[in-house]
């Protein structure tokens, strides 16, 4: 489980979240929107533990920054730096040492290549990779640690039509599974068959806050939802 | 540790074998290798060299490029931090279950290897430093291990300040104006000096060398080991060496325990540094960095076709107040007054080949690159050596602004005839040319080389090869005219004729995009 309680960032005067909380539940696929500068980012690198800030994040009831909570967190970054001299698969040993994976990791590594369509291409190093190639080791990367959390930003982006099929397909299997994942994303369409709770980030604070029972309700799509919250008083 | 290293191993392993696959690759790093050597041969060979300079003449120009790099590199680390990280490092390794600690060491070895770089940036300035002093082969290791361990002090001073200051607004304000004032101090100092000794060199000396200096933790120490580079080696060299090592792992030690948390710090001047990388890859050397303050500024395009990229440049320039007056000028400008007054050395002969040899390292990545990285220059419909022309004005206008600027003072110090002024200005300019559609050549050649270092090294070479017959004709010429006038003009004649040649012949490289 994910749980964000009165989370605060200031970069100097500027609040870039303003007192946000949320839980993403085991077995829940909760999405972040939120128009440009809304801190969505800033949301993000506070949960994988990049900044600091005032509140409390968990991940599996332990502090986000901690080696246990770590070992549990899958995070798929928004640009996906990899390293210029490593070939893919090297990437996954890596992930597999750092992360002290059981043995039997390289089976899960050649599944996640194949489904990726990286087979061919784990013997190339991260300077001749495509940004959509990049992509996709990133999300390998992620999800070989077999997440109990795993935290996406605008993963879509730069993914081929099979990839986005198969990623899907992955997400909705991880959730089964059992794992929290939080979605964040611009493109509301590639998320539509996919979230149970949408969290809308407007200003540094959460304009609404819905699950999918409650949009249902309302009969407004998300997309709609999400242009009345944020375009209020503007 | 153990995945950490396993990245630097795989590294490492993944570079050499790239090489070796690529024998083109492999020839021109031995190439690189070998001609590192045999400049250091051949300065240690020709005992013809001047070794006329003090030891505390030595010491003092060693500290105040110490003062002058830990001045920036701090007030820069003051405003964005400083990182031994990249990208890669923070998405991947930040968010894995490593010690922070076990991070910050892997980031320390990364530093040292990316420093190798700028050590053989170093040892080829020795040649250059030996016409001066009699610095000893082990002087050139002396060198080295001092250079390096400035190196890796710095970024960590850095990001300590930076870590303090960063939370709250005040300190880093009081942060900048204590480094300011420290720094003036200084320079205060050697001004109060020079006044009192009545001698330019003699002051500048004695404030430098002081003992206050000496001692002064991480400038002071590292200037004293570099400084034993020309003389013998006494007990206080492996003092002033442990100082320096205690230090840096005092630092950490410091670092790690005022901020366990130091991940926000090195996110912040990471993406920074990435900034910087891409806009230098992209756009060259003189990119807009994120740091950099674009002013708002009133500008109608009055011309058409290949004229408004002239004046575009001029408005981007005009934007980031990097116009005519920057940092090489200054650079230039600094080192002629030094090698005169400092040295008592030398002609307006000598001015020019010092400047452009300056102006050669400085243009090492073109500003004219930045043109590559964009569409729009390859979608005009102008004609090539137009395009490449009007690319190319604003970088010309530059060197011939800091030609004059330069031989006007090296003239004045020199005092030179106007005539031989201007045409030395006019040959620095046609230097500037050569070196810029020289870039655009080499560019054609080698812009599928990998590694940058390697193009850079193959670009200086090919420039090295097209100034070879100027050369060789303004010596003969200088033999038998014994006039500079007459020596400068073949020059300049030469340079004109091979920058025509050169424009025509680079300018094709707007007619295909990959050729960008």
């Amino acid at each position: 489980m994910l749980e964000v309680t009165t989370l605060t960032k200031k970069y100097g005067k500027v609040l870039a979240v303003d007192s946000i909380s949320f839980t993403v539940n085991p077995g829940e696929i909760g999405v972040l929107l939120g128009p440009n500068g809304a801190g969505k980012s800033t949301t993000i690198k506070s949960i994988a533990g990049l900044l600091r800030f005032e509140g409390t994040i968990s991940i599996c009831e332990l502090d986000n920054k901690s080696i246990d909570a770590k070992k549990v967190f899958g995070y798929v970054p928004e640009t996906p730096a990899l390293y210029d001299a490593l070939t893919v698969y090297e990437h996954l040993v890596f992930i597999a040492k750092a992360y002290d994976l059981d043995e039997g990791w390289q089976e899960e590594a050649d599944r996640l290549m194949s489904i990726f369509d990286l087979t061919d291409k784990k013997d190339k190093v991260g300077k001749d990779l495509s940004k959509g190639m990049c992509q996709k080791v990133s999300l390998c990367c992620a999800l070989l640690i077999k997440p109990k959390v795993i935290m996406l930003d605008e993963p879509m982006i730069g993914l081929d039509p099979k990839a986005i099929k198969e990623l899907k397909k992955i997400l909705l299997q991880l959730k089964s599974d059992g794992c929290s994942v939080l979605i964040s994303t611009h493109i509301i369409d590639s998320i539509e068959d996919l979230w149970d709770k949408v969290l809308i980030l407007h200003k540094g604070k959460f304009a609404a806050v819905r699950t999918r029972s409650e949009v249902n309700k309302s009969h407004e799509s998300i997309e709609q939802l999400f242009f009345n919250v944020t375009e209020e008083g503007e | 540790m153990q995945p950490l290293l396993y990245i630097i191993k795989r590294t490492l392993v993944n570079t050499i074998k790239n090489i070796i696959k690529k024998p083109l690759v492999l020839i021109g790093y031995t190439l690189g290798i070998l001609f590192i050597i045999f400049i250091l041969v051949l300065s240690f060979l020709d005992s013809s060299f001047n070794s006329y300079g003090s030891y505390d003449l030595f010491f003092s120009l060693i500290v105040t490029a110490l003062f002058i790099y830990a001045y920036f590199t701090l007030k820069k680390g003051i405003d964005n931090g400083s990182s031994f990280f990249r990208l890669a490092d923070v998405n991947i390794i930040f968010t894995s279950p490593i010690k922070s600690n076990n991070i910050l060491v892997y980031g320390f070895l990364k530093q040292l290897t990316q420093i190798i770089f700028f050590s053989i940036l170093a040892i080829m300035q020795v040649p250059n430093l030996r016409r001066f002093f009699s610095i000893s082969q082990s002087g050139i290791l002396i060198i080295l291990i001092g250079f390096v361990l400035y190196m890796l002090t710095l970024p960590i001073i850095s990001m300590i300040i930076y870590s303090y200051t960063s939370k709250k607004l005040n300190r880093r304000k009081i942060a900048k104006i204590t480094l300011n004032l420290l720094f003036l101090a200084v320079l205060v100092n050697v001004v109060f000096s020079i006044i009192s000794e009545q001698s330019l060199l003699e002051g500048f000396t004695m404030a430098m060398s002081n003992t206050f200096i000496t001692y002064l933790p991480v400038i002071g120490w590292n200037g004293q080991i570099i400084a034993f580079a020309i003389s013998k080696i006494t007990p206080s060299f492996y003092i002033y060496l442990g100082l320096s090592v205690g230090s840096i792992f005092l630092l950490i030690m410091c670092l790690y325990r005022m901020e366990k948390d130091y991940y926000e710090d090195a996110l912040v001047s990471t993406e920074f540094k990435e900034s910087i990388i891409s806009s230098k890859v992209k756009n060259g050397f003189f990119g807009i960095g994120s740091s950099t303050k674009i002013k708002s500024v009133s500008f109608t395009f009055t011309r058409s076709g290949a004229m408004t990229i002239f004046q575009r440049s001029y408005l981007e320039l005009r934007k980031t107040g990097l116009l005519l007056f920057d940092k090489v000028t200054i650079m230039i400008l600094v080192f002629v007054i030094v090698i005169r007054v400092v040295f008592y050395e030398g002609s307006i002969l000598f001015v020019l080949l010092i400047s452009v040899y300056i102006l050669l390292l400085s243009s090492v990545n073109g500003r004219f690159t930045q043109e590559l990285s964009k569409q729009y220059i390859f979608l005009i419909p102008v004609h090539n050596t137009s395009k490449l022309l009007a690319v190319t004005a604003m970088a010309n206008f530059k060197n011939l602004f800091d030609g004059f600027l330069l031989f006007i003072v090296a003239g004045f110090l020199y005092k030179e005839s106007i005539p031989l002024v201007i045409i030395c200005a006019l040959t620095y300019a046609s230097f500037g040319a050569i070196y810029l559609y020289g870039e655009v050549l080499a560019r054609k050649l080698f812009g599928t080389v990998h590694a940058n270092a390697l193009k850079v090294f193959l670009k200086l070479l090919l420039t090295i090869f097209i100034l070879t017959p100027g050369f060789v004709l303004a010596i003969i010429v200088l033999i038998n005219s014994q006039s500079y006038f007459n020596t400068v003009l073949i020059l300049l004649s030469y340079n004109i004729f091979m920058a025509t040649i050169l424009l025509l012949i680079s300018s094709t490289i707007f007619k295909y995009i990959e050729l960008g």
